[in-house]
């Protein structure tokens, strides 16, 4: 059985023109799906789906989103909470935004902990140390003690990464987890995400419009175009034999190293 | 095709702004000329410099030392009064359309403007030409009628360009300016500003992040580090012949589509020194695996390589 099914899943907002419009899919367990797709596509809409997480307004009208076996649509808010931050976990864009800017990285992430764990203090501490050196961050002390404002952009990132998963979520939603940074931190980033799936068997949904970083990383690939699902395979038949015309073009779009240059 | 001729040249230029007690170092001694009809890319992490290199070069920003020529006439010391004419030379696209954009002026007006206030047309001809660079871009003439927020990102991005276009400039300087575009829409972008370019035969600075992009509109390629150029390149012969392991790290730092997932991350560790607290050496020096002891102590100079290729190195990749 997969862990997380998708079925005919459609979103509105203000019951206007679906932004998501009856998309299926499977995600299996210990595996890396990306959707892939031009802004306004749906993409993020899909996954905030997931999480329960709509921006007012919006409503999944129809469908099913099915996680081990329960059908998350089914579950009264009170329910969801339970399952938010515990069973799937999400990274942003832009974690320094997610963080508050006047409190601790350490104050902020002994409350995540202790929203979904009875530990004290210390034992938080504890286990966020770890998580902070699991993501390669070097002086996790340090880290712990900062505020967000006074970590680079691939620390914070990666302290976002290590809190989605401090409570080893059965599945990580990544919503343009590497969009704003640098070449050299994306890398380490898109490391990190790979280790956590390799090591951990950890399974993540990977929103992304970096056709090479989805095209790295993942086993199975969506593409998203005006709200539909238009083709979706593994990574191989997505990216060396798509089938749809779209998935060709978005695929020679992408600028590559050895590709031709317009400059004479 | 660029031309022999120098358009821009920059002469160790410096920029520190002080911070409380301190100095940042945002630019430290950058050289480099710029041909007629070439397009130069400018790549490095956030923080290296490069928007303020753009700013001082497009007199928006004053240099701290350092001489900026654009057709032999050095504007760094230029009066405002001076400039203020001298400043329609050099026009800037950048990263986001809609910040970029005053949100009650009409399309037709932003393009118009520079024509209206630099060569004192009147308004009806200057909208004539809006509407004729408008098409030229690939938009509808009855756009001029439009207000910004009623165009998507990639259309901002063709009247920007249009509105840059509309005085003739000499030197096109584009600050990010695909870096908000979907892939698609990007290339289109691309391709007209590399289509203007040949046109016109300016000069044009084209900074970015996405090598593969950078290097697919552009004759050469600088690569910054921490305020200082550290290899000047022919864009065609990037990947076969960069030197310098900091272009090696970017390179390695770039997932292409058809890559081999088996391949391992070549990770470049840790952070680019605060530019605050400026060490002895190389910048780079601290995250190098060529570096040695007299990395440590002295700071590499750029020098050409090879004809068309510096390289700021102690210790260059072999081949």
């Amino acid at each position: 059985m997969s862990l997380l099914e998708v079925r005919h899943c459609t979103i509105r907002y203000q019951n206007g023109a679906p932004a998501v419009d009856d998309v299926s899919f499977n995600v299996e367990k210990g595996q890396i799906v990306s959707l892939v797709g031009e802004s306004g596509s749906g993409k993020t809409t899909m996954i905030r789906a997931i999480l329960g997480l709509l921006p007012p307004g919006g409503k999944v009208s129809d469908g099913e989103i099915i996680l081990d076996g329960h059908d998350l649509l089914k579950l009264s808010e009170h329910e969801m909470e339970a399952v938010r931050g515990k069973d799937i976990a999400m990274i942003f864009q832009d974690v320094g935004l997610s963080m508050d800017p006047v409190r601790t990285v350490k104050n902020q992430y002994i409350e995540a902990i202790k929203t979904h764990e009875s530990l004290n203090r210390k034992e938080c501490y504890d286990k966020a140390v770890d998580m902070l050196k699991r993501m390669h961050l070097t002086d996790p002390n340090r880290v712990m003690n900062s505020y967000p404002f006074e970590l680079s952009g691939g620390m914070k990132q990666r302290v976002g990464i290590a809190m989605g998963m401090t409570a080893q979520p059965k599945l990580l939603l990544a919503d343009e987890p590497t969009s704003a940074l640098d070449v050299t931190i994306q890398a380490q980033v898109v490391y990190e995400l790979k280790e956590l799936r390799d090591k951990y068997g950890a399974t993540i949904i990977l929103v992304t419009h970096n056709m090479g970083v989805a095209s790295y990383l993942s086993d199975c690939i969506g593409v998203m175009k005006m709200s539909k699902m238009v083709e979706f395979g593994t990574r191989d038949e997505i990216v060396f034999s798509p089938r749809m015309e779209y998935t060709r073009d978005l695929i020679e779009a992408v600028p590559k190293m050895g590709g031709a240059r317009f400059a004479k | 095709m660029p031309s022999n001729e120098i358009i821009l040249k920059v002469e160790d230029v410096y920029k520190k702004f002080p911070v409380k007690k301190r100095t940042l170092h945002a630019v430290s001694g950058i050289s480099f000329e710029l041909f007629r009809g070439e397009t130069l890319g400018l790549v490095g992490e956030s923080g290296c410099g490069k928007s303020t290199l753009a700013r001082m070069i497009a007199g928006s920003l004053p240099v701290t030392s350092g001489t900026i020529t654009l057709n032999g006439v050095d504007y760094t010391k230029m009066k405002p009064k001076e400039f203020r004419k001298f400043r329609r030379n050099i026009q800037m696209v950048f990263q986001d359309p809609l910040s970029s954009f005053s949100p009650r002026m009409k399309i037709g007006k932003y393009i118009c403007e520079p024509r209206i206030n630099y060569d004192r047309v009147s308004k009806e001809e200057a909208m004539k030409e809006a509407c004729v660079l408008l098409e030229k871009v690939g938009l509808p003439a009855d756009f001029a009628d439009r207000f910004p927020h009623e165009l998507s990102g990639g259309q901002l991005q063709r009247v920007a360009i249009a509105r840059a276009m509309a005085i003739d400039p000499r030197l096109l300087i584009c600050d990010e300016a695909t870096g908000a575009l979907d892939v698609s829409i990007q290339n289109q972008i691309a391709k007209l500003l590399v289509g203007f370019i040949e046109e016109k035969n300016m000069g044009c600075l084209f900074i970015g992040h996405d090598l593969a992009l950078v290097r697919s509109v552009t004759q050469r390629i600088a690569i910054m580090y921490l305020g200082r150029i550290v290899e000047l390149i022919n864009s065609e012969d990037l990947e076969k012949e960069c030197a310098h392991p900091y272009t090696q790290a970017l390179l390695g730092s770039v997932f292409d589509v058809y890559c081999d997932r088996s391949r391992p991350i070549a990770l470049l560790t840790g952070e680019p020194p605060s530019p605050l607290e400026l060490h002895e050496g190389c910048p780079f020096a601290v995250r190098c695996g060529n570096c040695t002891e007299r990395c440590t102590r002295e700071v590499p100079a750029l020098e050409e390589t090879a004809p068309g290729h510096s390289v700021a190195c102690f210790n260059p990749v072999s081949r």
